[in-house]
């Protein structure tokens, strides 16, 4: 037994140097980690999953018979598919950094377009001036010193 | 509870014709049917001009009524009385008696310098509210309009359009791109 936290020890150590050696050596953007560690967050769960029903399932086959063992396993049953649910859901949801990208990224779509249509109007806006004034113009020959001015005194 | 709203009703009543009287005795002299006649059109329809060589841009959504006006059409300038006036850019309300149609406009250049169409404020009596156009013509300002005529000044270019309320006119003062409502007396 008391092999269990060594071995543990081990791995989790293991882990954090594979850990560093990727931050360290490997050129992965945030975006590609993001991505990675929720790719790696729902395979992990799905595995939860799969191992938890083939326990259950399991101890059920060696009882002999389900209809027997199904009262006493409907708290892990219920914890089962709330599990399920929770990876569906969580599957459908982005993590936090995953979140807070689209999150960014929606803000900046938004941003974009609000900004490309005041650029769109303001263009209108300045044709339609361009327009009117060369229509102005033409009327004037060209001189619009021989007309009253509009709102040239303000009170 | 019904004695207050009987009170309320007859008070409502009495400061209604009290006002109805005041605007009627105001009224001194028939307003003068004023109209103006489309000079120029811009092939957007989005600017016209009138006989005294004033501008009005008109909103390109409103274009497709003023671009089926034509040169000589009847028209009447009113102050936009529309229900949305408050929330809208446009001050004035076009009308072509020729069409029936109607737009709101905004004026965008004053009329000719020195033209023989063109009106301007000649003598101000701010004592009695009177004032005197270029064209001979004498009117009494609304008193509603007093704060705003005190800025008038001799000289200012002015354009004559309808009220919206019976009996009464506008008069649209150029260079400082308002206008007041006033009764034509001479």
């Amino acid at each position: 037994m008391s092999t269990i936290p060594s071995t543990l020890g081990r791995i989790q150590t293991y882990a954090q140097d594979t850990l560093t050696y990727v931050q360290n050596n490997l050129k992965i953007d945030q975006s590609t980690q993001d991505k990675a560690y929720a790719v790696a967050l729902n395979v992990m769960k799905v595995i939860a999953f799969v191992a938890a029903s083939a326990t259950i399932l399991a101890v059920s086959c060696k009882a002999g018979c389900i209809s027997t063992i199904l009262p006493g396993a409907a708290p892990i049953i219920a914890g089962l598919l709330a599990l399920s649910i929770l990876c569906k859901s969580d599957s459908t949801t982005p993590s936090k950094p995953q979140a807070d990208s689209a999150a960014r990224a929606k803000e900046w779509s938004k941003e974009a377009r609000s900004d490309r249509e005041s650029a769109i109007k303001n263009a209108a806006d300045a044709k339609k001036k361009i327009e009117i004034e060369n229509t102005s113009t033409a009327w004037h020959n060209g001189n619009n010193s021989n007309f009253a001015a509009v709102g040239t005194r303000k009170v | 509870m019904k004695k207050i709203t009987a009170i309320l009703c007859t008070l409502f009543t009495l400061s209604t014709f009290t006002h109805s009287l005041i605007a009627h005795s105001s009224d001194i002299i028939s307003s003068q049917d004023v109209t103006h006649s489309l000079g120029k059109i811009s092939k957007e329809g989005t600017l016209i001009a009138i006989e005294d060589e004033s501008q009005w841009i008109i909103p390109e959504s409103d274009s497709y009524i003023s671009s089926k006006w034509h040169l000589g059409d009847v028209l009447v300038i009113t102050p936009n009385s529309s229900y949305f006036a408050y929330f809208s850019n446009y001050t004035y309300t076009l009308s072509n008696l020729s069409t029936g149609t109607s737009t709101v406009a905004n004026l965008y250049y004053g009329p000719r310098i020195n033209g023989a169409l063109t009106k301007q404020v000649t003598e101000t009596n701010f004592t009695d509210g009177d004032v005197t156009l270029s064209d001979g013509s004498s009117w009494r300002v609304s008193t509603h309009s007093e704060k705003d005529f005190s800025n008038w000044q001799v000289s200012d270019y002015v354009i004559v359009g309808t009220s919206n309320y019976a009996n009464k006119n506008i008069l649209i003062n150029v260079n400082l791109n308002q206008y007041i409502e006033s009764i034509n007396f001479n």
